[in-house]
């Protein structure tokens, strides 16, 4: 049923009748496919000899699976939802031979990268050359897009089952996709940029998917306005380091900024790498831009796990890993980057305690383990960052495609509408479990290895103040994931309807489940070198993302750490038992005690407030004298008065139009004749 | 050759006044006829003046004063006559004495194209344009449009400064034709050269053709079953 | 023995001929017939040349063909043309049909 042959009748009846047989087949359909394609690409792969040069046919099968589907996609069985699934798990395989190469090549020793650019546009004697550069920290991501993005698709013909513009979201994951890995996988800052920006347009685009309901439509705007404030700030940075160094190639600017060459140094390099700094801020939702990710939640569920906690919110901690070496360079960047990380991280996990939306629980855990990310950037832990980015991102996806499969058997995302859920969705409810432990920073998930990495490196490098600040976070994380768990899963069923309704998801959606479940269980052990080794890398991932300039580093465990971070986990586990268990009681009795410090935390700290001020005070006051100066000087004035003009003379002039060919053939014989006389006259031949 | 195309030619002048003076009135045809004539002297002096040759007059440079004026008596019959089909019958007669200018400056083959392809089907084809839009019967009292000071005056200016240009190129004076290619030369240069042009030019005409057999067929009315046309 | 000059100014007169008669002239077909004129000339230019200039090529004659196969279709479709104006317009005056106007 998956391949391109129009459905009969008869098979759409069945799929209206039969939802859960339906969505088998596709699973096992689906499996058949994804091995045959996987299988092919890896032969054509091999035959090709494939290399790390060849890197770009990853966005550029998403690409072509975009364009296709945006021409054709109505025309196709499935509304061409296996388009973008063959792409996708063409990517997914040649990202394999990609590391099987790189891992060949860099074997002798040295983790270099390469750079396969070309060409782009020549302006007299300026030459600007676009590429694609694979280094440890682009192959990082590069498995987590490759990863989230068709564990999404797969999930996503479940979820999006029977939606209105199914093609079109296929169309647009496709376009993501692709965007992604080329902001990945790019040598400059400028094809980097544009990325940046398309990875924005299709955020957009799906946040705004139902754009049928306002808030949808709200939140798309909030998200793009605000990533858009970080991103002026972001193509300030760049032009800061073009007009310096005359490149955009980000090689070679770090290469001048750890140097201090081309005048790359003192306050000069501050203000650049800063505003770099705010487009990073902004794309990975860091105060004061953490309104927009929330309202995000607006869009389907797929693409909350996909965009807006595995790969597109992480942009920015990308960005920042990849320039890390100018920010240690640049005096005082990373101290900001430390400051605004760990207050986003504290900030966000105290609200996650309060809210009550599922997704938006998870948005702000996804908001307060970006923050913890940056934190560990700012720390100078670059191994740690790209880690616990990596198991952040599968076990966020995880928990939010868990979401989603309770939002579409229960259809409510009001946590107090649920519980109890637990004994009807057995594996949504384990894999959401395990992916709530990894969040936690319980061991052995995937969550405590990373974390402790961080940690550990904040331990050596920084002052112990931001050590026990990101303790505390720790047992913030575990009382908001508790609580989650417990008001969806566990107690009573509070509306009796809605648990009735309840049932499991199908297939296609329970084996992302699964498969995430297994990456957020294990994706931490890679820490080890054992494992490392075992899998083709030099060693444990300490010795394969190595930080600029320095050495590869051993998995080393400090015990009091460790033992610290967890026992601070499992006690924010116990506080949400005491206080959350049953019908919640306890919490609230405490919520009416403080109530302004409660009204504070549920009201997200009085931020959207406090813009919505700004706006109607500020950008409105401005806003009305640009609009008078428009009204009457450039409307009036300008653009009526010169309207004015030309409609006179148009007037005037059309009676010389008679729409006679006789007189227009005069004119130009005319013409001919005139200038015939002045090149006689003038030229003399 | 020569002296049998200027016999030729003044048959054909002959026989174009005749058709003139047999159909239509005298006021109307004489005063194209005066300014024919006029035209005609006014050649053969600009002729002279550039070249000198006033005092060097032989067969064929007398045939070709004669070839040539009718010519332009010819070409301005067209211009001004006060009947369409009149000027049809000078255009022939300018197309005719145009083959005989090639053959004069010894160009022979294109001379037999010129009279074959414009004096047969070019003129044929205008004709019919004429009687198909029955321009005789519908014809208007003027022939010329409100515009013709001004044409003229473009026409004239445009006249003077090409013939004051010719007059000025110092490289033409005194080229006079001594050799000359056969048809041979040219049948060869065609299809050995020129033969991919000649392919081209081949498919130029055919859809030119197709294209005139397609835009003046006549409105297809679109013909319905008979059933369908009772139910109507 | 006849003068390239003569030839030359025998072309451009046939050639203002024609122009003033493009212009002038209401009834298309006339307009048509002046084109013909304006190329003939422009034909007896290209053999002119050919023969005086360039003796040992045969360029120029070529050339001329293609001139008169050009024309030949241009000829077609122009009537082709006026025919089917004069079928939507009953009138083959050119300017009596100001279809381009405002």
């Amino acid at each position: 049923m998956l391949l391109p042959m129009p459905l009969p009748a008869s098979a759409r009846r069945f799929q209206r009748e039969h939802p859960t047989a339906w969505a088998w087949q596709t699973a096992i359909v689906g499996t058949i496919v994804l091995g045959g394609v996987a299988a092919i690409v890896a032969v054509i792969a091999a035959l090709k000899s494939f290399t790390v040069y060849s890197a770009w046919l990853m966005p550029a099968f998403c690409g072509g699976a975009f364009v296709i589907l945006a021409l054709v996609r109505n025309y196709l069985p499935r509304k061409g939802d296996w388009v973008s699934i063959f792409a996708i798990t063409g990517a997914f395989t040649i990202f394999f031979f990609l590391l099987h190469d790189y891992l060949t090549r860099t074997s002798g020793g040295g983790l270099a990268g390469f750079d396969n650019s070309f060409d782009w546009l020549n302006v007299g004697n300026y030459g600007l050359r676009v590429g694609f550069f694979v280094d440890p920290i682009a192959i990082v991501m590069l498995a987590v897009v490759a990863t989230v993005s068709l564990m999404v698709n797969i999930y996503s013909t479940g979820y999006m089952h029977g939606e209105a513009r199914y093609g079109w979201f296929f169309a647009v994951l496709s376009l993501f996709a692709a965007a992604m890995m080329t902001l990945v996988l790019a040598d400059n800052f400028l094809l980097m940029y544009v990325c940046w920006e398309l990875v924005g347009i299709c955020s957009f685009l799906l946040i705004g998917f139902y754009y049928e309901r306002r808030s949808a439509v709200e939140a798309a705007k909030k998200a793009f306005v605000t990533t858009r404030a970080g991103d002026v700030g972001f193509l300030i940075g760049i032009i800061l380091f073009w007009r310096a160094t005359g490149t955009f190639d980000v090689q070679t600017i770090i290469n001048a900024a750890v140097h201090h060459t081309n005048g790359l140094s003192g306050a000069y390099l501050t203000v650049a790498t800063l505003f770099l700094f705010l487009g990073a801020m902004g794309k990975s939702a860091q105060v004061p831009f953490q309104v927009w990710l929330p309202d995000a939640m607006e869009g389907p569920t797929p693409v909350s796990a996909l965009i807006h906690a595995a790969t597109m919110v992480v942009a920015g901690i990308y960005l920042v890993a990849r320039t890390l070496p100018i920010f240690q360079a640049a005096e005082g960047a990373t101290t900001v980057v430390l400051i605004i990380g760990v207050v986003t991280a504290l900030m966000a996990a105290t609200i996650a305690i309060v809210q009550t939306d599922l997704k938006k629980v998870i948005a702000y855990s996804t908001i307060s383990n970006l923050g913890f990310m940056m934190a560990a950037l700012g720390a100078g832990a670059v191994t740690g960052a790209m880690f616990h980015l990596m198991t952040h991102a599968f076990f966020k996806a995880l928990l939010f495609l868990g979401a989603g499969s309770v939002i579409h058997a229960t259809g409510t995302q009001e946590m107090p509408e649920m519980g109890g859920l637990a004994p009807k969705m057995k594996i949504t409810f384990i894999t959401f479990l395990f992916a709530g432990l990894a969040n936690a920073g319980i061991p052995p998930l995937a969550g405590f290895w990373s974390k402790d990495e961080v940690l550990k490196s904040v331990f050596d490098n920084q002052n112990a103040v931001y050590l026990i600040l990101l303790l505390l976070w720790v047992l913030l994380s575990g009382i908001y994931t508790a609580r989650m768990i417990i008001l969806t899963f566990f107690g009573k069923p509070r509306v009796r309807h809605i648990y009735n309704h309840a049932h499991e998801s199908p297939p296609s959606m329970l084996l992302p489940l699964i498969a995430l479940g297994l990456l957020s269980i294990a994706a931490g052990w890679v820490a080890f070198e054992g494992i490392g080794k075992a899998l083709g890398f030099p060693g444990g991932i300490g010795q394969f993302v190595i930080p600029f300039g320095g050495e590869g580093e051993l998995l080393s465990i400090n015990g009091g750490l460790a033992v610290g971070a967890t026992i601070a986990g499992l006690l924010g586990f116990f506080i949400a038992s005491y206080y959350w268990w049953g019908l919640g009681e306890r919490a609230a009795r405490v919520a009416a005690h403080f109530p302004d410090l409660y009204d504070l935390v549920r009201r997200k700290f009085y931020f959207d407030e406090m813009y919505q001020a700004i706006i109607d005070r500020v950008v409105l006051g401005f806003g009305r004298v640009v609009s008078w100066f428009d009204r009457q000087v450039v409307n009036d004035t300008g653009v009526d008065g010169s309207a004015d003009v030309t409609g006179f003379a148009g007037f005037e002039l059309k009676l010389s139009e008679t729409g006679k060919i006789p007189n227009y053939a005069l004119a130009i014989a005319g013409g001919v004749v005139v200038l015939a006389i002045i090149a006689f006259t003038t030229q003399g031949v | 050759m020569e002296v049998l195309f200027g016999v030729f030619a003044a048959l054909a002048f002959i026989a174009a006044l005749r058709l003139v003076f047999a159909t239509n009135s005298v006021q109307t045809t004489l005063a194209p006829l005066l300014v024919l004539l006029l035209a005609g002297l006014v050649f053969v002096v600009l002729s002279h003046e550039f070249t000198d040759t006033i005092s060097s007059l032989h067969a064929p440079q007398v045939v070709f004063y004669m070839v040539g004026g009718l010519a332009l008596a010819g070409g301005m019959g067209v211009v001004f006559a006060n009947d369409l089909v009149h000027a049809a019958l000078f255009l022939i007669m300018t197309l005719l004495m145009t083959a005989g200018v090639f053959v004069l400056v010894s160009a022979e083959f294109l001379g037999l194209v010129q009279i074959l392809l414009y004096g047969g089907a070019v003129s044929i084809l205008i004709i019919f344009a004429l009687m198909l839009t029955r321009a005789r019967e519908t014809q208007a009292l003027r022939l010329n449009g409100p515009q013709w000071p001004f044409a003229l005056v473009t026409g004239g200016g445009l006249g003077a400064v090409l013939i004051l240009m010719v007059g000025r190129v110092d490289a033409w004076k005194g080229l006079t034709d001594t050799t000359y290619k056969t048809i041979n030369d040219i049948g060869n240069a065609l299809f050995d050269t020129y033969a991919l042009p000649f392919e081209i030019a081949s498919l130029v005409l055919i859809v030119a053709l197709v294209g005139a057999i397609v835009i003046a067929r006549a409105e297809e009315t679109p013909e319905l079953p008979a059933g369908q046309a009772e139910q109507r | 023995m006849i003068p390239l000059q003569q030839v030359l100014v025998l072309s451009a007169l046939l050639f203002s001929l024609g122009v003033y008669g493009v212009l002038a002239r209401r009834n298309a077909v006339l307009i048509i017939m002046s084109v013909e004129l304006m190329l003939n000339a422009v034909n007896i230019n290209f053999i002119a040349f050919a023969v005086y200039l360039a003796p040992n090529k045969v360029v120029g004659l070529v050339f001329a063909i293609f001139v008169i196969v050009v024309a030949a279709a241009e000829a077609g479709l122009a009537l082709a043309i006026i025919l089917r104006v004069y079928r939507n317009e009953r009138t083959a005056n050119v300017d009596e049909v100001d279809l381009l106007k405002w």
